[in-house]
């Protein structure tokens, strides 16, 4: 993927005229390097679209220019970037649904965007230790998977398992990480 | 299978475009498939952030040294040993030879002058004369007179080392006078 525009370039290109002091310019131009390719690579997994892709990107970052004052610096910067982008993607493909009609309880359901701060607080060892709870079956998918970053077909390869049971395993196991890593936010809150 | 089944290898970027492209379109007017989705996505990025501790399994000694370590005895310990004591002695020695080639370096002894030169100095635009310079700063004026040269150079006895009969005690004065600072 080429690089996006320097920070500079945004801020100036923007609709209206970001004002940046230097310090967060700084910052934000390391968060934009540190996480830009991550950043497209959501983008192209959800849009189908390189083109759409870079676009969803550009605008995430622009939105995230402007609300940089609001972010908290000691949270995980890409779960909070990748939730800018994921309601952009959500926005874009609901203009583009308004264009054939639909029941109103759905128009209504599209209105409610989803929020970051629950996961972007969710640290490193929160993850392990909600892991090492899963059965070894549900463990093993999950960690090929979010760690490894294999596809379904190298996991089945990988554990000798048809590519429908690794996907099975891998919704329930994922369900059931999801649970424990919420029952543990709620502990420590 | 329901839209919401899909949630999962859709985030995962394993659905094929024909079946992406329905889901796609289904996501946004879904509550539960929006939130599965983004969950999933959510949990890629905390994994993505996480670094795993290395793996507790313990390493499996190689057949050919547990042998080597089985048979081995106090003579090949000490053979071994004094090899590589005689190793680093041989590459100390040979680190710490000076080359053939090597130049001493030289600090501060090449010829300095003072700060006349140096036109910011106010006294630069002062003419003083090259002398000797002694340590304690004091320089050496030899002024003699011009009839004490001609003394001398009648005499044939410009350093006026040489003490004659006829010129002696001009030469002494002569000496003298070279003699005085």
């Amino acid at each position: 993927m080429s690089s996006v525009l320097p920070v500079v370039q945004i801020a100036r290109s923007a609709a209206q005229p970001i004002a940046l002091s230097d310090g967060d310019g700084q910052r934000f131009a390391k968060l934009v390097k540190d996480h830009e390719r991550a950043l497209f690579g959501f983008a192209l997994r959800l849009s189908r679209d390189r083109i759409e892709a870079t676009d969803l990107v550009q605008d995430t970052l622009e939105r995230a220019l402007r609300g940089f004052a609001g972010f908290t610096p000691d949270t995980n910067a890409r779960a909070w970037m990748c939730t800018i982008l994921y309601n952009l993607f959500i926005d874009r493909s609901r203009r583009r649904k308004l264009e054939v009609p639909r029941p109103l309880h759905e128009l209504n359901q599209a209105a409610e965007e989803v929020s970051a701060p629950r996961w972007s607080a969710i640290t490193s060892e929160q993850l392990r230790a909600a892991l090492t709870e899963l059965d070894e079956e549900f463990r093993a998918v999950c960690e090929l998977r979010t760690f490894g970053r294999l596809s379904y077909a190298e996991i089945a390869l990988k554990l000798g398992l048809p590519r429908n049971t690794v996907a099975t395993r891998l919704m329930r196991g994922r369900e059931k990480l999801k649970a424990l890593l919420e029952r543990q936010l709620e502990e420590q809150a | 299978m329901t839209w919401c089944d899909l949630a999962d290898p859709f985030a995962d970027g394993e659905l094929d475009a024909d079946a992406a492209a329905p889901f796609r379109a289904h996501l946004p007017a879904c509550r539960r498939c929006r939130r599965r989705v983004y969950d999933l996505m959510m949990l890629e990025v905390v994994g993505q952030t996480t670094v795993l501790p290395p793996a507790t399994q313990p390493l499996r000694p190689i057949a050919s040294l547990s042998w080597f370590r089985q048979r081995r005895s106090l003579g090949p310990k000490l053979i071994t040993t004094a090899t590589a004591l005689a190793a680093v002695a041989v590459l100390v020695i040979v680190l710490m030879r000076p080359r053939p080639d090597a130049q001493p370096i030289v600090l501060a002894l090449a010829p300095t002058r003072a700060l006349e030169p140096r036109l910011s100095w106010p006294g630069a635009d002062r003419y003083r004369a090259h002398a000797v310079t002694r340590a304690a700063g004091t320089r050496v004026h030899e002024a003699v007179s011009f009839a004490a040269l001609e003394r001398l150079r009648a005499r044939g006895d410009l350093r006026g080392g040489r003490r004659g009969a006829a010129g002696g005690r001009a030469g002494a004065r002569a000496g003298g006078a070279c003699g005085r600072t």
